[in-house]
């Protein structure tokens, strides 16, 4: 494996602007995916995942604008700002940072490939599933109209669609939730790209279609050595396939670890709290815990660290100081919380905060 | 328990709910005339009426005890939604009988079924448009009481208030629009306005499924805690396991329409019994990294509730169907067998030689000798292209001749069992005595 | 512990759906526009009723000129002001000129607006309402209800309008109110089959299903729920209809039916100006005139309306 990873996002900021005001959807997300592995971007809704993601593919339309950060693919820049505004206050793109012309024709689709929550979304209902998938080989491998048919039928075979040469020519209406999903999968290894971003493609699926789905996705990664991207709120698909995974709240990556550690060991409130407060099928729980209160909206965050208002273990310097994301165990965990040592932030002797701050309401018997 | 009837023992108390039978079917042919088929074939009259029926909901049959949470878990498509409104009597059943307190409510006049409607109320999935938009929360906790002509209008706005601090939000959200709201907020209004009328039994249609992770945690604590607090009997329906475990006492289990599995929790998690359960819970993405690979994948769809397969309906995709007694067929040599039905099914293989498919799927001959007839000429068929023709013979030989395609299993206790409490329906597990041989 | 919602402030003031359309409106400057017109017409018809029918046009009598006789020594077909035709030159004293009959043209203008508003007003009301609970109770119900209710209506759509009238009007009198009665029935169906197919869908909400469970009585959820989702089509089909029925009462009386002469109206003196169309022009101008602003300025309310409507509400 090459050091240098294959997707780099540094610092990226996506903000909308709206008549309520400007809505600063992602803030400040770093994260990284090395070649071959699957790298999970977890949180609930609101936190800013979709938006992140469509910010990589540079999918993000008006009122929404990607203002700052990084982002580096395969070596090429796809999104890189020069560090002084320009004379308009805006920021300014760098020479090398891909055109909108380059983004479309070399990477969407065909380096990176996207894949929505909902089929419906990328499927043309009016044309054959068979169809799309020919035109959009044709078009990214250079195939004969013959060669490329051949080679999509072999793929709707591959995802494991029954009777592919028959359904080649049915419409997407015609096929079940779990079976446009392998088609979308299909569509997006049919130009073998190098990253296949995933948004959330199983939340609308049965739990045994979920569960071929996943399967499948091992399998194809194993075959095509794909590096995925994986956006989820399921903590149990994260346990599944994930390599490493990135938390998300509030349009910031608090937390960053390998999927053994995040699971067995925590290091942000938010992950603890977000995994106490899940029902298992492989065991009873007597009480859940979940966390007060819901997630703030992203055009006015809480001050200092932006969980605090909810995070149970919340001090008074939580209130003032903004943690970023850095190493907190040897075993190289990243975390947004001051309670670590990394942060110097004088944690131990704050004041905590209690339910006493106005921000929470009445009391309610847990 | 020596006697295997399907009935439970009888308790002192009857049920609060007894379904028997409940069969709800729809018409799916549209216009005037779409439910006539066209098929000249010179001999007779060449229109038959064949209007073409969605068996959403056949002959399903449960109890639930006063003040237990009876979890109704499926897929989508299973029909749970639609027996949740038959047992409200907001679709009217086609065949069967609702007991609740004793009283059949499929036999009572419109006016009276609307009274008995204080005593049973309903929690739907989407919190945002089970709230009229144009109406302000109070009013719409309210109507329920309106209704039934409860209190007087200063009562209500009180009680209103209260039940607005039972669920967890502030009496003062009264003037509020429901648009003002989140998520979890919405379906605290919907609890609170179910409860203005004080009722016994409450069905809740997918309550948390739209709801985030640590909205849907908080919302489960208090429907637990409404439920000690009101003394209220739940039928909870979901197609979220691990909800379905943390929530109910006991657990029904439904495929296609009918009912496969009911038993107590975690029971029926430790030792599930039927193979959809089976096949149900090792699908499920655990939260545990270390955990791993040990998931097992059911294949292929759901069948279509217009025609759904004979005998037991899980036979399509049954890990477990049963082999045709008529064969001489060991276990492993049947399940390769059954995987190349399916495989055939679905051509999800290249036909390309007779011996190359043989070895792919069978570890060598098979000991019967029509059995190994039919498999090669079945073969011979995928290789010539011709799938439909393989897979008709591969149904007829095989499929259908099993016991699975010829009865369908009736929801009985398990023999053997010290208590009646698992009713599971399955072949495997039958009541005429021995469980089948099955490896 | 409770919900947190983004605004906790104690003196929240709720904001219905209402609210927000009538701020929409008032932003939007061509339905502003719309709303002046309106309200002017409105006024000055209020006015026109009021002194022409309670008070026998005293007022127009005493300080103006009546519309309904020609003042003395008055000319016929004047010219406006400043304008010279060969019957003379405008003066200030009749500012649109005079009509055939040497009365006040301007006048007339003003006590004709009491007919096209009323008419206009009363006849869409009607309609609306009671389009609405036939429709709503079609679309409800559905079945045989729905089924009877609908064939019925759509009989009365088919017939072209002014043939209805005529067989109407030749039946029952040319006046006044069989006029109103008259644009009320084929006005109802426009009303029953836009609340019919919004009902259709409103219907299957969950809310209603929900209020069905609660155990609320049919009519009362048609009362509450179903009826008031459904209004905001009917709201604004109310307003462009006005304009459409003020054409149609104009064409009416262009025909000879409605307001009978000595009675001002403007489709009256739209027909009474044909023949004069050569010698003086401008007498056609001004009630034609009329018209076209008055149906614009409903127009232009209900497209403001329906902008306001759409996209607001669906939160």
């Amino acid at each position: 494996m090459s050091d240098t990873p294959l997707l780099k996002v540094e610092n990226l900021k996506t903000q909308f602007f709206t008549e309520a005001g400007t809505v600063q959807a992602v803030d400040g997300v770093s994260f990284t995916v090395e070649r071959g592995e699957i790298v999970g971007l977890v949180g609930e809704s609101g936190a800013g995942k979709s938006v992140a993601v469509r910010s990589i593919l540079r999918l993000i339309d008006s009122p929404g604008h990607i203002v700052g950060g990084e982002i580096t693919f395969d070596g090429k820049t796809v999104v890189g700002f020069e560090d002084e505004p320009g004379t308009d206050g805006e920021p300014t793109r760098r020479e090398e940072m891909l055109t909108n012309t380059e983004m479309r024709s070399q990477i969407r689709g065909s380096e990176i490939a996207l894949i929505f929550q909902d089929p419906m979304e990328s499927l043309n209902p009016v044309f054959t599933v068979g169809g799309q998938l020919r035109e959009l080989i044709e078009l990214n491998r250079g195939l004969s109209k013959q060669a490329a048919r051949d080679r999509a039928i072999e793929i709707l075979r591959e995802v494991g669609i029954p009777q592919p040469a028959e359904r080649f020519d049915d419409y997407p209406h015609q096929f079940s939730g779990g079976m446009r999903q392998r088609v979308l999968i299909a569509m997006a290894l049919g130009c073998e790209p190098k990253l296949i971003v995933a948004d959330e493609p199983t939340t609308a699926l049965d739990v045994t279609v979920e569960g071929q789905i996943l399967d499948l996705v091992y399998d194809l990664q194993d075959k095509y050595d794909a590096s995925f991207l994986w956006v989820t709120h399921d903590m149990g698909i994260v346990a599944e396939i994930c390599d490493r995974v990135n938390v998300m709240y509030l349009g910031e990556v608090v937390e960053r670890a390998s999927v053994d550690d995040l699971f067995y060991n925590p290091q942000h409130p938010y992950t603890e709290a977000l995994l106490n407060s899940i029902p298992r099928p492989d065991q009873s729980t007597e009480d859940l815990q979940p966390l007060e209160g819901a997630m703030p909206e992203p055009i006015n965050p809480p001050s200092g660290c932006r969980f605090h208002d909810r995070c149970p273990e919340a001090r008074e310097v939580c209130q003032r100081t903004h943690p970023d994301l850095r190493t907190v165990t040897e075993a190289g965990q990243y975390a947004a919380c001051l309670k670590h040592d990394a942060f110097e932030a004088a944690y131990e002797t704050s004041r905590p905060l209690t339910d006493e701050s106005p921000a929470a309401g009445g009391d309610r018997r847990e | 328990m020596t006697d295997v009837s399907s009935h439970p023992e009888e308790s002192e108390e009857d049920p609060l709910v007894r379904v028997s039978g409940l069969t709800k079917h729809f018409d799916n042919s549209s216009g005037l005339l779409g439910s006539y088929e066209f098929a000249p074939d010179g001999l007779s009259f060449p229109f038959t009426h064949n209007p073409e029926t969605v068996r959403a909901v056949d002959g399903v049959s449960f109890e639930i005890e006063q003040g237990e949470t009876l979890g109704l878990v499926g897929e989508s498509g299973c029909g749970k939604s639609t027996l949740a409104r038959v047992l409200l009597q907001l679709l009217s059943p086609t065949d069967g009988d609702i007991h609740f307190q004793g009283e059949n409510l499929a036999e009572l006049s419109n006016e009276a079924l609307r009274q008995r409607r204080e005593d049973i109320q309903m929690i739907f999935q989407d919190p945002q448009s089970s709230l009229d938009p144009r109406m302000k929360i109070g009013a719409i906790i309210e109507e329920p009481m309106e209704a039934h002509g409860l209190r007087d209008a200063t009562g209500r706005e009180q009680r209103a208030k209260e039940l607005l601090e039972s669920v967890g939000l502030e009496p003062q959200y009264y003037d509020r629009y429901p648009h003002e709201f989140s998520g979890g907020q919405r379906q605290r209004i919907n609890l609170a306005r179910a409860l203005s009328v004080d009722p016994d039994f409450v069905v809740l249609d997918e309550p948390t499924s739209a709801l985030d992770v640590s909205i849907q945690a908080q919302i489960l604590n208090t429907l637990q805690d409404l439920q000690t607090e009101f003394g209220l009997t739940y039928l909870f329906i979901s197609h979220d396991l691990s909800v379905i475990r943390h929530i109910s006492d006991r657990v029904a289990v439904m495929y296609l329409g009918e009912l496969v599995e009911v038993g107590d929790v975690d029971r029926l998690f430790e030792d599930p019994r039927h193979p959809y359960t089976q096949a149900l819970l090792s699908s499920i993405p655990v939260p545990d990294p270390r955990s791993r690979g040990e998931r097992s994948v059911l294949h292929g769809d759901v069948p279509s509730p217009i025609n759904p397969p004979s005998g037991c309906r899980f036979r399509t995709r049954c890990p477990a169907l049963i082999a045709p007694a008529e064969y001489d067929i060991s276990g492993s040599e049947w399940a390769d067998v059954r995987e190349l039905i399916r495989a055939v099914d679905r051509r999800s293989f290249d036909a390309d030689s007779v011996s190359h498919i043989q070895e792919q799927f069978l570890d060598g001959r098979l000991t019967d000798t029509r059995c190994q007839e039919v498999v090669t000429e079945a073969i011979e068929h995928t290789v010539a292209d011709e799938w439909e023709r393989a897979t008709e013979l591969l149904q007829t030989e095989f499929a259908e001749k099993s016991v699975c395609a010829e009865t369908a299993p009736s929801l009985d206790s398990i023999t053997g069992e010290p208590t009646t409490d698992r009713r599971v329906a399955c072949h495997l597990h039958g009541s005429e005595g021995e469980p089948i041989q099955h490896e | 512990m409770s919900d947190a919602t983004a605004d906790e402030s104690t003196t929240h003031t709720p904001r219905s759906g209402w609210e927000e359309v009538t701020t929409q409106l008032r932003r939007n400057s061509t339905s502003r526009w719309g709303m002046y017109i309106v309200l002017f017409i409105i006024v000055v018809a209020i006015w026109a009723f009021v002194d022409g029918v309670v008070l026998d046009y005293y007022f127009a009598e005493r300080f103006w000129y009546s519309p309904i006789t020609a003042p003395p020594g008055s000319r016929g077909l004047l010219p406006p002001v400043g304008i010279t035709n060969e019957y003379g030159t405008g003066t200030w004293a009749h500012p649109l000129g005079t009509d055939h009959r040497g009365r006040d043209i301007l006048v007339r203008l003003v006590y004709g607006s009491r007919i096209a508003i009323q008419i206009g007003i009363v006849a869409t009301g009607v309609g609306a309402t009671l389009g609405t609970i036939i429709g709503a109770v079609s679309g409800y119900y559905g079945g045989w209800i729905d089924d009877v209710l609908q064939r019925t209506v759509e009989t009365f759509y088919a017939i072209p309008f002014i043939v209805l009238m005529i067989a109407i009007m030749s039946a029952f009198g040319r006046g006044l109110w069989i006029a109103i009665v008259g644009v009320s029935v084929i006005t109802t169906p426009i009303f029953a089959r836009l609340i019919r197919s919004e009902v259709l869908s409103v219907r299957e909400e969950e809310y209603i299903e929900a209020a069905k469970a609660a155990g609320v009585r049919d009519r009362n959820i048609i009362r509450r729920h179903v009826i008031p989702n459904s209004l905001a089509p009917v709201l604004v089909q109310a307003t462009l209809q006005i304009g459409v029925n003020i054409l149609i009462v104009a064409a009416l009386s262009f025909l000879g039916f409605g307001a009978q002469p000595p009675t001002p109206s403007w489709g009256a003196m739209l027909a009474q100006s044909r023949t004069y169309m050569l010698p003086d022009p401008w007498f056609s101008v001004w009630p034609g005139l009329a018209i076209l602003v008055t149906v614009v300025g409903f127009n232009l309310v209900g497209d403001g309306l329906r902008d306001a409507f759409d996209p607001r509400l669906n939160d």
